[in-house]
């Protein structure tokens, strides 16, 4: 009996995983804009149909292996191939290509889109808003307000990646020396996971990012939030000492690299290193002696020469940015 | 036909005879073999391995990732891990194995003695497993490319990929696709000039039209791939700039020339197996195919269709919806043949009746797998739903339904089936066993793996976080993997107990099969070339096997004392002539080593090495050639291959099988200069400023240039009278000295054009791509000129006196076509602008 109940197992677990899988943050299959509700659906019609047809060829096969004479008879020359392999094809085939050409129009803004410039970068994402005229920089961490189109301009800064918001809307991908456009309707509030799709080399499955939508009224008023932070306080000082200005920008300040990701709202972010953890004090805190353990090759160099205490300071400083 | 062309009994040592002359080399002197059956076995055996080897890859990446956050593998190793895998199934095992296959079977199928030219499927073969080994070896030096199969730029270039990875894959994959277009114009003169009399295309196995078909595509798609592993090499190793986007290249070039060949690929691996499919169900049903015609139609339009879809693999880049539409039409349009075939073998199980043997098992597994490989493929060709399933593990799943289903399935229901042809048959027991395994554990691999795409997981990714809630499936699809390898192994095992091939023949015709390649037993396959009158002619004439045996049909004896096959015509198949086939030898092999040598040293950058190979490699070829193209032995200018019908014994010209191979090469060379003038023109509609106007040499440059080829040109004319004629030798060797100056002094002009005029190849993408122009050119003067020195050097030693000989019409037809690219080149690089501006 080791096999049924083994057997049983695997069932077990397919049907858990599928069930917790499906409702993911990063599935297909839980849209939450309006791209993704269209294919999604689009996914289920193509699902129905693929099964049934495979399920005729199978029958098909069967029959003509140990069919009824009859059966055999009318399987067993042209017309049926003819039938079988080109008739019934074409017309599924052409009813299923106007669907997707139908489907894949794109959206028709209602109103005029917010504007969002998503740079791919080796491995992380430079996010760049423009709000009522007003410009602002963060990363690896996008908000969109629920309802409102919004039209992502996608480059790339080395190599090609591909913007991914599978709950959002289907792929993009971000190529050098090109701008390509992806425009989304969030329809829900909630936290989205996206990644990037298009291998780009060394922690290329540790580029991920979040989106998260909000309500325009909460979504406009964080985008009116000032941004500018102090320039004073020992972790500050610390941190322009340190050299990280040189690479990261911190708005208002004397930190203004462009290099790595700007960290003015650091402190609101969920996750740092592109989702590759999440932010707490001790994670900040081993990200900045040993960046390139967590996540080789990636080009925050390892600040092994602070002492404890001074990486607590900035870690602490960094938490503090809102 | 009644009337048998040759009487019983035959003369005593008939036989003896021909066994003598297709001897094959044994012991270690088994490398210098040339004879189909042989090369056709190491070339398969060798494929094989690296299937295993893949396969081992592909085990260990699922082993990464059967758990969350695993560090079984570190993302370096599974970046290089990934990347070899994909490239090694798809260059040195999928490609390899197929023409290993037509190796073995299409000159038994058709009746022919062997291959036209055996000493060429020897080469390509030593120059594949020396490229393959080398290639595969640099996993265990951590010296593998890491940018994945596809190698796109920029992150393959050489500011984000700086080690020598990327450089063997450019210049190993490159090299060997070099080796299967060599294969390629064998297979394709093999099937068109040697097949028995009476076989005219219509009455061709499927299988043969598969092989044809794939073949003809390797010859147009394989350049593609050629054109850009040259560019990306150049611009790696020189700064030409052909995908830099801020110096005027783009990188989706790469993309377009990669699945403009990427995309055929897939056809090029499965047509043969359905061929294989078609050819076992017609024999395990016990009755001829239903629908040939239809089948083959299917085959024809499937490689057309084959090289219109390759932007579906580019749905994602931003390309206009509008064009999508074109292509995605085009993918779908590409599952009606595919439709007609599979309906086709349904109507034949359903008009015969079926014997459940291991070999029908894999194909009716194939038949499923297959099916549902192909409606996730409809799937993925709507735009939108591929927007969403594109690189991620829904594509995965999809690929390798079409690829294992498709191409590896019918393989081992290939081994199974034709093992008895030449050894002793496999277990059908143990065969069930691998069978159910492998179909039971593939199912639970790759199943679930849709769901996984859906569900977020992107392709490539060497882990991902336990929060995704991706365990449970991805564990099950690793399990799966292991199950599918038990599978693999006891066919291994089957194989150990059971595989001793044995170039006398084996078991023989155990399933009663209808086609020809049952017929042999011995080197020499078939005894004697019976004329054949059906498309299954050991069933419409069951005393067939008796009659050829009996050396009751032509070409029963070797009238020259040589290795022979018969020449028949490319439609009809009416016996034209016959040739001599050489035998074993070193200098193929050498050749083979240095060529290799050369492209892998080129690689870690030991010039001087590189040179000494390139000229081994040149001065076997030289040793090679030399001896070729004898003429008609004295005496023996027409000869009676049996019941009185006399043949020519020597052919040149147009008909002649060398002539042929000539023009199959050159529909390579011309196919690979057509993507180079596809990626200047592509490379122009990035930008208008794209032709850098101020940089154009004045018009004197490309007239005087233009003024060289048509010397050249007056030069390979005159050759060609004075060849006809059988004329002076000296005035012959002048002709050829003159055209080969005239040619190569347009290039030299060509190139000091633009030099002079300041353009430079590594300033712009448009100098690079004016400069390639030249680059192409060369390699095709420099071929001439050698070609010319050595026609000019056989002239010299009186070895190609008296009219009519194939070697100066075969050079001529070359240097005709190098100066047809040199005028086109110039056409492009100097009108086109002024057209354009």
């Amino acid at each position: 009996m080791i096999v049924p109940r083994a057997a049983a197992f695997v069932m077990f677990i397919a049907s858990v995983t599928v069930l917790a899988g499906c409702s993911g943050e990063q599935s297909v299959l839980d849209p939450k804009g309006e791209s993704a509700e269209s294919i999604s659906k689009l996914a289920m019609v193509l699902f129905a149909g693929g099964s049934f047809v495979l399920l005729f060829v199978v029958a098909a096969t069967a029959a003509a292996l140990a069919g009824p004479s009859l059966i055999r008879t009318a399987l067993g020359g042209e017309t049926a191939i003819l039938v079988g392999g080109v008739a019934f094809p074409a017309v599924v085939l052409t009813a299923l290509l106007i669907y997707g050409v139908l489907a894949a129009s794109p959206l028709q803004a209602t109103s005029e889109p917010l504007r969002v410039a998503i740079e791919g970068k080796q491995w992380w994402w430079r996010v760049r808003y423009e709000v009522d005229g007003r410009a602002f920089e963060t990363a690896n961490e996008i908000r969109v307000p629920v309802g409102r189109p919004v039209s992502f301009d996608l480059t790339s800064g080395d190599v090609i990646h591909s913007f991914w918001v599978p709950n959002l809307a289907g792929k993009l991908d971000m190529l050098p020396g090109r701008r390509t456009q992806l425009t989304a309707v969030a329809t829900q509030a909630g936290v989205m996971r996206g990644q990037c799709a298009e291998f780009c080399g060394g922690p290329h499955g540790l580029m991920s990012l979040r989106v998260v939508a909000m309500a325009a009224e909460q979504f406009d008023a964080w985008a009116a939030q000032p941004r500018q932070q102090q320039t004073s306080g020992a972790g500050y000082r610390l941190f322009v000492a340190a050299g990280c200005g040189g690479c990261h920008a911190v708005d208002g300040t004397a930190a203004n690299g462009r290099i790595g990701p700007n960290l003015s709202d650091f402190g609101t972010r969920a996750m740092l290193g592109a989702e590759t953890l999440p932010v707490t004090h001790e994670n900040v805190s081993r990200w900045i002696t040993s960046a390139k353990s967590i996540k080789p090759e990636s080009l925050m160099p390892d600040f092994a020469h602070l002492t404890p205490d001074e990486v607590s300071t900035l870690s602490t400083y960094l938490m503090g940015l809102k | 036909v009644t009337q048998l062309p040759n009487a019983t009994p035959r003369p005593e040592n008939e036989a003896a005879e021909l066994k003598r002359i297709w001897q094959p080399p044994s012991g270690w002197r088994a490398i210098t073999a040339v004879n189909n059956l042989q090369i056709g076995l190491f070339y398969a055996g060798t494929a094989f391995l690296f299937f295993l080897a893949a396969g081992v890859l592909g085990l260990l990446m699922r082993t990464q990732l059967a758990v969350p956050s695993n560090t079984f593998l570190d993302q370096q190793t599974y970046n290089q891990i990934f990347t070899m895998h994909g490239t090694v199934m798809m260059f040195l095992f999928a490609v390899p194995i197929v023409e290993a296959l037509g190796v073995i079977l299409v000159p038994g199928m058709i009746g022919a003695r062997d291959l036209p030219f055996p000493r060429l499927s020897a080469y390509a073969f030593w120059a594949y497993i020396i490229g393959g080994v080398v290639f595969f070896g640099t996993l265990f030096f951590d010296l593998s490319p890491n940018g994945g199969w596809f190698m796109y730029p920029p992150l393959t270039s050489s500011e984000h990929s700086p080690g020598v990875g990327a450089d063997f894959w450019l210049l190993g994959i490159g090299f060997i696709e070099i080796s299967a277009i060599a294969g390629a114009i064998e297979i394709i003169v093999g099937i068109l000039l040697t097949r028995a009399p009476g076989m005219t295309l219509t009455r061709m196995p499927v299988f043969v039209w598969t092989q044809l078909i794939f073949a003809a595509m390797i010859i147009f798609a394989f350049p593609a791939i050629i054109l850009a592993t040259m560019l990306l090499e150049l611009e790696r190793a020189f700064g030409w700039p052909f995908f830099q986007a801020a110096k005027g290249g783009d990188s989706l070039l790469w993309q377009h020339l990669f699945w403009f060949f990427g995309h055929p690929e897939v056809y090029i691996i499965f047509l043969p197996a359905a061929g294989l499919v078609s050819m076992i169900v017609a024999t395990m049903a016990r009755t001829p195919l239903v629908g040939y015609h239809l089948i083959v139609i299917a085959l024809i339009a499937t490689g057309f269709f084959s090289f219109g879809l390759w932007v579906h693999h580019m749905f994602t880049t931003g390309i206009p919806v509008a064009s999508l539409a074109f292509f995605s039409a085009a993918s779908m349009a590409v599952s009606l043949p595919s439709g007609i075939q599979v309906f086709a073998w349904i109507a034949t199980m359903a008009h015969g009746r079926l014997k459940l043997s291991v070999a029908s098992l894999f194909v009716l597994g194939f038949v499923f797998l297959f099916t549902l490989g192909g409606l996730t493929g409809v799937m993925v060709a709507m735009v939108p739903f591929d927007w969403q399933a594109h690189d991620t593990y829904f594509v995965v799943a999809h690929f390798h339904y079409v690829l294992i289903g498709g191409m590896v399935f019918p393989l081992f229901a290939a081994i199974y089936h034709w093992t008895p042809m030449l050894s002793e048959p496999l277990s059908e027991r143990l065969g069930k066993w691998a069978f159910w395994l492998m179909f039971i554990g593939f199912n639970v691999t790759f199943l679930p793996m849709h769901l996984t795409g859906l569900v977020g997981m992107p392709r490539r990714v060497h882990t991902y976080p336990e929060a995704l809630n991706w365990g449970g499936l991805n564990l099950i699809s690793t399990a799966g993997a292991f199950l599918f390898a038990a599978g693999v192994l006891v066919v291994l095992i089957d194989l150990a107990r059971r595989f001793r091939p044995s170039l006398s023949g084996g078991a023989g015709n155990i399933w009663g099969s209808g086609t020809l390649e049952w017929l042999g037993n011995d080197t020499y396959v078939p005894r004697s070339i019976p004329r054949v009158e059906s498309r299954d002619p050991l069933w419409a004439r069951p005393t067939l096997q008796q009659e050829v045996d009996d050396g009751r049909w032509y070409l029963a004896n070797a009238p020259t004392g040589t290795r022979e096959t018969l020449v028949t015509t490319p439609v009809e198949a009416e016996p034209r002539a016959i040739i001599s086939l050489p035998g074993p030898g070193y200098a193929h092999l050498i050749a083979a080593a240095g060529t290799a040598g050369f492209f892998l040293l080129l690689t870690v950058k030991s010039i001087a090495m590189a040179v000494a190979c390139g000229l081994a490699a040149l001065v076997a070829f030289v040793v090679w050639m030399w001896p070729s193209d004898k003429g008609p032995p004295a005496g023996k200018e027409t000869v009676d291959i049996g019941g009185g019908l006399m043949l020519p014994s020597y052919l040149s010209g147009p008909q002649s099988h060398s002539w042929m191979a000539i023009v199959v090469l050159l529909c390579a060379a011309a196919s690979l200069y057509l993507s180079y003038v596809f990626s200047y023109l592509y490379l122009w509609t990035t930008s208008p400023q794209w032709i850098d106007h101020a940089a154009r040499p004045n018009v004197t440059w490309p007239l005087a240039s233009a003024l060289g080829l048509v010397a050249g040109y007056g030069g390979v004319l005159a050759a060609q009278r004075i060849a006809r004629a059988g004329g002076s030798r000296n005035r012959a060797v002048v002709a050829w000295i003159a055209a080969a100056c005239g040619i190569t002094a347009a290039l030299a002009i060509e190139v000091f054009g633009h030099w002079q005029s300041g353009l430079r190849p590594d300033h712009s993408g448009y100098g690079a791509m004016v400069y390639m122009a030249s680059v192409l050119q060369a390699q095709m003067v420099i071929a001439f000129v050698i070609m010319a020195a050595f026609t000019a050097a056989k002239i010299t030693a009186g070895k190609l006196d008296g009219a009519g000989r194939a070697t100066p019409q075969n050079v001529g037809l070359f240097g005709t076509y190098v100066i047809a690219q040199g005028i086109t080149g110039l056409l492009l690089l100097h009108g086109f602008p002024e057209v354009a501006s």
